[in-house]
């Protein structure tokens, strides 16, 4: 993963409401970066695992980082940061923690479970777009992403 | 002779017809003629039976008939089971080992019937036992069809491994003639690690289990030499299913094994060369590593405390002052672009990763990626969609990019560049022309330009480091292709590699 | 910005003066302390003699680190840091480094680096990055609680 343009971000979030406000967010800051929305938690699993259609890399690549809600249907953002730290190389991608809970207990166990950062929802559309804009320019542009081989290794 | 004591007496005494069996029973001398009573004691016995199974009448009568059973069959209750089956279906037949007095063995073939008075009464049994043991080895021998074979050992053993019959290609194999082998047991041609191990009894247990044990290992001959030997043990078994022993077939593989340690030891040697290519590899990675890393940190100093001058000191700068600063600066970027493009060329000598088919086209249009925008109608691409050649991807990037920097920086004054990639396929080999209508290569220039840090012209007129071309030659020395030019000052030039055709993915 | 604060933990001279430069150049600026070694960085971080006094030397949000370092490497302390069965062991790093190596990188992630950095060549992408840093780590994220409390949600 050299190139920057190149590097893709998982979006993790069901809520329509939220979708929407980060999806205006990525177009105002011109967000060139491919952005693969998931709505689901089971659906994560099974596109950092590669199972079924996501087996096809050069399609659903592996992000450079991800942006996770903790409340999903399915599996809970807690549940998909269990499952990614006893994973072979899935674990080193940085994970963004991107959800409405204040509460220092959440904050403190997302980050023992591997979290990289935890960001609390904004409330309104311009805070969002700051935001949004934040990410990319630190964990896009900046940020160096680990290098993985572009198979799954997953189980 | 006396009376037999518990069979019961007839309710009509024929004495006389009794007599003529008896006198029947007593000139039988091929077999083993006994009755039993219903609890198995044995009430009377012939001539056959003390040749079969050596006791005498006197010190057999009253005995119980088990005394004949070996030892495992005992451990199973075979002869109350067989007792038993006569006593309900009428009859018992078999075929299976039965111990002499002298406690050795023979196969024997076994009636036992029940014996039963006129109000249908059982009051004993009829036993009659032949010794089979010749049989059985003639039908080996018939089975196996391999007294003439020498190529192969091939022999019998009872269940214990005490061998029980040899051939021609045993006594050549193994040095053993028959009559001083048989009766021994397998396991003296097994080395002594072997024999420590278990392995016969191992063997045996396999075969005997599985239907089959097949191997490879030492066996010794008479003499004490080793041999390799291909071996395969099967059990014998009888129509009912019992194991009466085993036969093995042992092949002499000695020479085979001799060239197998051959190839080994050159397959070995070749590891060994690998790994140490392989480490003086690593050793080299970790060398440019550090000094790449080393080097940088100083380089970072210089730039950093050179723009910081600037900021903090730009005003009370003379002109040549800030001058010099831009020199310091601009000296140590070239000392950046050096370091990274040394690393290039080390990377490209160590790779060691298997090459690949890679479709030239990408390979071309990713290059053209990496050199940022390109002016329209500055590149031209005549390249077939499907063409692949052998080669490692980024490397094959490395080298196009390179190729097309160059057709675009040695550009003719007041001219703008015009670069065609054209790609031509002879035979098995793909040449890629990269043609520019640049200032053109002096012919006697055309062979120093590979080389590192060769450069023709200064650094005013022609920006760079020198490398690139090298790290092409290198780069197709890897792949195992070529490259060269084609040129005529002030005509441009024409730069190629030549790589192997590949086919699909 | 609340009270967050950052353990830089560097040992070259030059490369530190600058990093401090271009994080000084930052309008809005928050605490910085350096250490040069792994050694000290844990003894720091330990709370041992001579950083007992945790009034003088309070507890950082965050360490910024270097991995080539004298006595431990930044390996080692983020190794350490991260087995420990404190709170400590939820202490954000961020790796920022000269080697851009992906095994470096990876084994980064793989000890648990929240984020990689890698030092780059001028000062003014410096100045960038110390902002972009700052923008991020300063005033968007949340840092998790690194005093001994009763765990919640991954008992």
């Amino acid at each position: 993963m050299t190139d920057a343009t190149l590097r893709t971000i998982l979006l993790v979030e069901d809520e329509p409401t939220d979708v929407a406000l980060m999806t205006r967010a990525f177009e105002k800051a011109r967000v060139m970066n491919p952005v693969v929305h998931l709505v689901d938690g089971d659906e994560v699993l099974r596109y950092l695992a590669g199972k079924g259609e996501y087996a096809d890399r050069v399609k659903y690549p592996l992000p450079a980082v991800i942006l996770l809600d903790l409340k999903l249907p399915g599996a809970t953002g807690m549940q998909i940061l269990q499952w990614m730290r006893v994973q072979g190389e899935i674990r080193r991608i940085p994970v963004v923690v991107l959800t409405s809970d204040e509460s220092p207990k959440t904050i403190d166990a997302a980050y023992d479970l591997g979290a990289n950062s935890y960001l609390v929802k904004p409330g309104n559309p311009a805070e969002v777009s700051r935001m949004v804009q934040t990410i990319q320019q630190y964990w896009i542009k900046l940020n160096e992403p680990p290098q993985l081989v572009m198979r799954a290794e997953a189980e | 002779m006396p009376e037999p004591s518990t069979l019961t007496k007839p309710s009509r005494p024929s004495i006389h017809r009794e007599d003529i069996f008896r006198r029947l029973v007593d000139s039988v001398t091929d077999y083993a003629i006994f009755l039993l009573d219903v609890n198995g004691n044995i009430v009377s016995w012939n001539p056959g039976a003390e040749r079969l199974k050596g006791y005498k009448t006197d010190e057999i009568i009253g005995k119980h008939f088990s005394i004949f059973y070996t030892a495992q069959d005992l451990a199973s209750d075979k002869p109350t089971r067989e007792l038993k089956i006569a006593a309900e279906v009428g009859r018992f037949e078999e075929e299976g080992w039965r111990l002499r007095k002298d406690g050795s063995s023979f196969w024997a073939g076994v009636v036992v019937s029940r014996i039963h008075d006129e109000q249908g009464r059982l009051i004993g049994f009829g036993t009659i036992t032949r010794d089979l043991t010749e049989r059985r080895h003639a039908d080996l021998r018939y089975r196996l069809l391999i007294e003439s074979v020498t190529d192969y050992a091939i022999f019998s053993m009872d269940p214990r491994g005490y061998i029980t019959s040899w051939n021609h290609g045993a006594q050549r194999i193994k040095g053993y003639r028959a009559e001083e082998i048989i009766g021994q047991n397998f396991s003296r041609f097994y080395t002594e690690e072997d024999r420590a191990a278990a392995l016969p009894q191992y063997v045996l247990r396999t075969a005997e289990q599985t239907g089959h044990f097949t191997g490879e290992g030492w066996r010794v001959r008479k003499d004490g030499s080793k041999f390799w030997a291909s071996v395969v043990v099967t059990p014998l078994r009888d129509e009912g299913g019992e194991l009466f022993g085993f036969s093995k077939v042992t092949r002499d593989m000695t020479d085979r094994k001799l060239l197998l340690d051959e190839l080994q030891r050159h397959s070995k040697e070749l590891e060994l060369r690998v790994q140490e290519r392989d480490q003086s590899n690593a050793e080299l990675e970790a060398f440019a590593y550090s000094v790449s890393h080393d080097l940088r940190a100083p380089l970072r100093a210089i730039t950093g405390f050179a723009e910081a001058l600037k900021e903090e000191c730009e005003g009370q700068f003379s002109n040549e002052g800030r001058e010099f600063l831009a020199e310091i600066t601009g000296a140590a970027e070239r000392l950046n672009g050096l370091i990274q493009d040394l690393l290039e060329y080390g990377r490209v000598g160590r790779i060691s990763m298997p090459l690949a088919s890679v479709n030239l086209l990408d390979a071309i249009h990713e290059a053209k990626r990496d050199l940022g925008g390109l002016p329209p109608g500055l590149l031209t691409i005549a390249v077939p969609k499907e063409l692949r050649v052998r080669a490692y991807p980024q490397v094959l990037k490395q080298v196009i990019s390179n190729l097309l920097s160059n057709a675009i920086k040695f550009r003719r004054e007041n001219s703008s560049p015009e670069v065609s990639v054209v790609a031509e396929t002879q035979g098995d080999t793909v040449r890629l022309n990269v043609r520019d209508n640049g200032i053109g290569i002096a012919p006697e220039h055309q062979a120093r330009i590979w080389n590192v840090f060769e450069r023709l012209h200064d650094r005013e007129a022609y920006a760079g480091t020198g490398i690139g071309l090298a790290i092409v030659k290198r780069a197709m020395a890897r792949m195992g292709g070529t490259c060269g030019v084609a040129s005529k000052p002030g005509e441009g030039s024409t730069f190629w590699i030549e790589l192997p055709q590949a086919n699909e993915k | 910005m609340q009270n967050e604060s950052v353990l830089l933990v560097e040992d070259d001279p030059s490369d530190f003066r600058l990093i401090q430069r271009a994080f000084n150049k930052l309008g809005e600026r928050f605490e910085m302390f350096r250490l040069t070694n792994g050694d000290e960085a844990i003894a720091y971080l330990s709370g041992d003699d001579p950083y007992e006094n945790r009034g003088a030397h309070p507890m950082p949000s965050m360490l910024l680190l270097d991995l080539k370092l004298p006595r431990r490497s930044g390996f080692e302390v983020l190794e350490w840091v991260r087995r420990q069965s404190s709170a400590l062991s939820r202490l954000p790093v961020v790796v920022l480094t000269s080697s851009r190596h992906s095994v470096d990188i990876n084994r980064a992630y793989d000890l648990g680096a929240n984020s990689y950095l890698v030092k780059p060549a001028t000062n003014s992408q410096l100045e960038d990055l110390a902002s972009q840093f700052r923008n991020y780590w300063m005033s968007l994220n949340e840092f998790p609680s690194l005093a001994e409390q009763p765990r919640g949600m991954n008992d």
